[in-house]
């Protein structure tokens, strides 16, 4: 299978010399085409920060990442840009939609960034509309629709120029329930379906047992992966919760 | 404490603040200047004559003072709530702090204070530089000498502390009005924007746009063809067409523009189009009524910039023609219930030993049956009757002029042309009028005869150069009729005489004027209201004129420049507070993949887009004002303004193109600070 993401040995550092911070201290992992894998871990132990540095926001101190056979820590600025553009998707937060501009819009202005053909926006736009069951939207603006609608939308905006990852940090932070059901049953689609390669990041159990995989960071390091095999998503989010209270426990019988 | 936070407000901002203290510093500049006119008497060498006229310029620019104060009041009002909303989050901070509102109002109060303070003294500063550039304007302008010497005038000093002092004090107080109003959870959470509701019907823009274009149109039209008739009672009309639709077009540019590209897909899907052109509505839906404004204040601005800079050439153009003579002495006695005793104005020997010619011409007013004037002059009436200016009330008599062949004949060899030869029986209707020309040779064609006192004249035309027939302050814009030198009239109902002089000495001008002067005043003392005169050198004639010229000329300036200072200014201010809403907007752009060169590109056509739309628009206005204002000189006999109007247009153009260089680095800078 391909190897769409390989991070070796990554550090990041901030501050200066009068005060350090180690956020990331040496990962190393891989994600393979069409996995679904998430990052759980407490606030403050770096799980936004790495994936800041995946996706070319922000460059690690030292270590390296290859996506898809580029090794983005050696790319210049235009380069990054460029290659953020075409190569990656992104899923944010706090959906980040233009209040100015329709659903549909929005989705065609990852397409129009990259230059592509005017005449086959429309198509493409509908295509992906339809794999996220967006479609009704479609003509409205964000503050039509509802919370659940609105990162559907984004989703398809990150999805729509077909991405080698997809990367989301804490997609359902600002939904309900339900909304949040309908977008991870939605990501889940895309992952079986189309084989939408997906790293997500969250601190929320429910969400992370959508993921195939889980890798849990503390303190800037992964500290444990746990697989779903075969389990349901039901057991698998009963093993999540496990590892989960070893957190509060004592760090010793964790590592 | 307090001050100090201040002060260190001001140092960190200064860059955000810069336009505004920009158009401070030059608002205090202009307004120094342009008051130290009184000082400026004191260095040039001028005739008492041109005192006078800058004595008159002093006092119009105290009431344009009084006018342009107001207008930069508003401005800076404007522009200081502007800069205080966007410090919304910051006085939330202050508030969350426990900091009273009074202790805040205080910081606003000190920063104000700096930079009040530094924009007076840099503005004066600069007003004294360019004080003394306008001193060096004025000579050239009167063309006079210069004995340059350092120009200071206190009291502008005075005044422009006063003045200023005040705005600042008033937008202080709005200041703390606004302050008083916030509200902590506003303020915390300034940057959740509210959604804007976007109408649907996006047709009706069309529509709209359709309907202002055709109240522009009409507008035009008349201001085009019949710029007379909009002087007098259409006037209301056409401005008022005008306005609506500018308004109008404003109001449906945004929807219509929206509509128009979005129909075209390629332009539409390209880059970060679709983004800019959504921004702009916004931008212009929300504005539009500033916009309008700000287009009319530049087609104001533009209007006077080219009066004032075109009138000068153009009076000086029509002077040498004005004044045949070295002096002219002209008197005119009127009848009131009994005819008029003629009186032969007595020359003193002084007088008429200093002349190398010597002319005395008369003129008489005959009062003619108005069924009569109508029938022969049926052209000239009507022209007038179109015009509706000068008509007064319907009389059974209608007044014609008549002058002698030799008298006029004295003037045209004078001048250096061919005198004329006119018949018993024949009368040739003379003007300085351009506007009368036509309508005479039609009454001329129809060979009509005109009958007056027993007379019988049959209407000739000959090819006479434009000429005036004494150096006269007034322009006479009616017709005269030549006839024989054997035909006189009784009881006339008025008698005009001039003595027409060239001095043999150039320096003898003044005083014969004065020795014919103490005649008049000593011969007609007793006369009262039936009697009227003037007296004029060419030079006391050149110097009226360029007095109006000058005035005009800075009156001109002034009002145009802080028109357009105001009206850029506002749309400055307007889209960097624009971009500093829309710092959340590029970031979102940046995070799903447009890199730097993309966002500024589309930075540049939204700020592009929005200046020159009313730019534009003011320059078509402009088009049709210009060639309105030229029509309307033209009866004065005066040529085309063109030559002001390219260089208000350059002007214009320059300033226009600063602020917009200031306001995209300002945007830039404000979209991508972290």
């Amino acid at each position: 299978m391909k190897q769409v993401l390989n991070v070796q040995n990554i550090e990041k550092y901030y501050g200066n010399k009068d005060n350090l911070t180690k956020a990331i201290d040496g990962i190393t992992f891989d994600i393979n085409e069409g996995e679904f894998v998430g990052i759980m871990g407490p606030s403050g132990s770096g799980k936004t920060t790495l994936l800041n540095c995946v996706s070319t926001i922000d460059k690690v101190t030292s270590g390296n990442i290859v996506i898809d056979d580029t090794n983005i820590t050696e790319l210049k600025k235009q380069k990054l840009s460029k290659f953020r553009r075409e190569q990656l998707g992104f899923i944010f937060q706090d959906f980040n939609l233009l209040d100015t501009l329709t659903a549909f819009e929005n989705i065609a202005l990852a397409l129009t960034i990259q230059k592509v053909n005017p005449k086959k926006i429309d198509a493409q736009v509908k295509e992906v509309a339809k794999k996220l069951d967006i479609e009704e939207v479609l003509p409205k603006y964000p503050y039509q629709m509802s919370g659940g609608q609105r990162q559907r939308v984004a989703a398809a905006r990150a999805l729509v120029h077909n991405p080698s990852l997809i990367l989301a940090d804490e997609p359902t932070g600002a939904l309900d329930s339900k909304s949040s059901r309908m977008l991870l049953e939605s990501l889940e689609k895309l992952n079986k379906e189309y084989n939408s390669t997906i790293l997500l990041v969250t601190h929320d159990t429910f969400t992370a047992s959508f993921c195939d995989r889980i890798l849990f960071i503390k303190d800037g390091k992964i500290f444990n992966e746990i697989y779903k095999g075969n389990q349901s998503r039901k057991q698998f989010f009963d093993q999540i919760i496990e590892v989960v209270t070893l957190l509060g426990g004592d760090i010793s019988n964790v590592l | 404490m307090y001050f100090k936070i201040a002060l260190q407000n001001v140092r960190k901002s200064f860059q955000d603040y810069f336009i505004y203290f920009l158009t401070l510093a030059f608002s205090v500049c202009l307004f120094f200047a342009f008051n130290s006119f009184t000082e400026q008497q004191a260095v040039i060498e001028m005739t008492t004559s041109q005192s006078e006229i800058m004595k008159l310029l002093t006092e119009i620019m105290g009431y344009m003072s009084v006018f342009v104060a107001v207008v930069l009041c508003f401005l800076i009002m404007y522009a200081n709530s502007f800069l205080v909303r966007r410090r919304k989050k910051e006085f939330g901070t202050y508030m969350l702090l426990g900091m009273e509102k009074s202790k805040m109002a205080r910081i606003l109060l000190y920063e104000t204070f700096i930079i009040g303070l530094l924009s007076l003294v840099v503005g004066i500063v600069f007003g004294i530089a360019l004080s003394q550039v306008l001193t060096i304007a004025t000579a050239s302008l009167f063309e006079v000498q210069l004995n340059y010497r350092f120009v200071f005038s206190f009291e502008a000093l005075i005044l422009t502390i006063l003045c200023f002092g005040l705005v600042f004090f008033l937008a202080m107080l709005l200041n703390i009005v606004i302050l008083s109003k916030f509200k902590l959870i506003d303020l915390l959470y300034a940057d959740r924007k509210n959604e804007e509701i976007h109408i649907k019907y996006v047709g009706i823009y069309v529509l709209i746009f359709i309907v202002s274009l055709v109240c522009l149109g009409v507008s035009y039209y008349h201001a085009w063809t019949d710029p007379f008739n909009v002087l007098g009672n259409k006037f209301i009309f056409v401005v008022s067409f005008g306005c609506i639709g500018t308004l109008l077009f404003f109001l449906s540019l945004a929807g219509f523009m929206l509509r128009f590209v979005s129909s075209s897909k390629k332009l539409y899907y390209k880059g970060l189009n679709m983004f800019v052109l959504k921004e702009v509505n916004a931008s212009i839906k929300s504005n539009f009524i500033s916009m309008s404004f700000v287009c009319i204040l530049l087609l104001l601005s533009i209007g006077a910039l080219c009066t004032g800079l075109s009138l000068n050439a153009t009076i000086n153009k029509s002077l040498k023609q004005s004044t045949p003579y070295d002096v002219s002495v002209e008197y005119r006695q009127y009848r009131e219930d009994t005819p008029i005793e003629v009186i032969e104005l007595q020359l003193p020997d002084s007088v008429k030993d200093d002349a190398s010619i010597l002319r005395v011409q008369k003129k008489v007013a005959i009062g003619i049956p108005t069924a009569e004037y109508n029938n022969v002059f049926e052209h000239v009436v009507n022209h007038y009757a179109n015009r509706e200016i000068g008509m007064t009330e319907q009389s059974n008599y209608e007044e014609l002029s008549f002058i002698h062949e030799s008298d006029f004949n004295d003037v045209l060899t004078d001048q250096g042309y061919k005198p004329i030869e006119i018949k018993k029986n024949e009368l040739v209707p003379y003007t300085t009028s351009v506007q009368l020309r036509d309508p005479i040779s039609k009454d001329i064609a129809n060979k009509r005869t005109l009958n007056v006192q027993g007379y019988t004249f049959s209407l000739k035309e000959i090819d006479l150069p434009e000429m005036t027939l004494a150096s006269s302050p007034l322009i006479d814009n009616s017709f005269i009729c030549v006839v024989d030198d054997e035909i006189e009239f009784d009881d006339p109902t008025f008698i005009y005489h001039a003595i027409n002089i060239n001095a043999k000495d150039e320096t003898k001008h003044d005083a014969i004027r004065e020795a014919l002067e103490n005649e008049i005043t000593e011969q007609f003392s007793n006369k009262g209201y039936t009697f009227s005169y003037f007296a004029s050198t060419r030079q006391d004639i050149y110097d009226g004129n360029k007095g109006t010229s000058v005035i005009v000329t800075y009156v001109g300036i002034y009002l145009g420049i802080v028109f357009m200072l105001s009206s850029v200014t506002l749309l400055a201010l307007q889209q960097l507070t624009k971009a500093n809403d829309n710092k959340k907007r590029y970031l979102i752009l940046n995070k799903i993949g447009a890199d730097d060169v993309m966002m500024n590109r589309a930075l540049f056509k939204q700020l592009c887009i929005y200046f020159f739309i009313p730019l534009a628009l003011a320059l078509v206005h402009s088009f049709v004002g210009i060639h309105f204002v030229d029509a309307i000189i033209m009866t004065t006999g005066r040529s085309s303004i063109l030559e002001g109007s390219a260089i208000a247009c350059a002007i214009l153009l320059l300033i226009y193109g600063c602020y917009f260089v200031v306001t995209y680095v300002g945007a830039k800078k404000i979209i991508h600070s972290k």
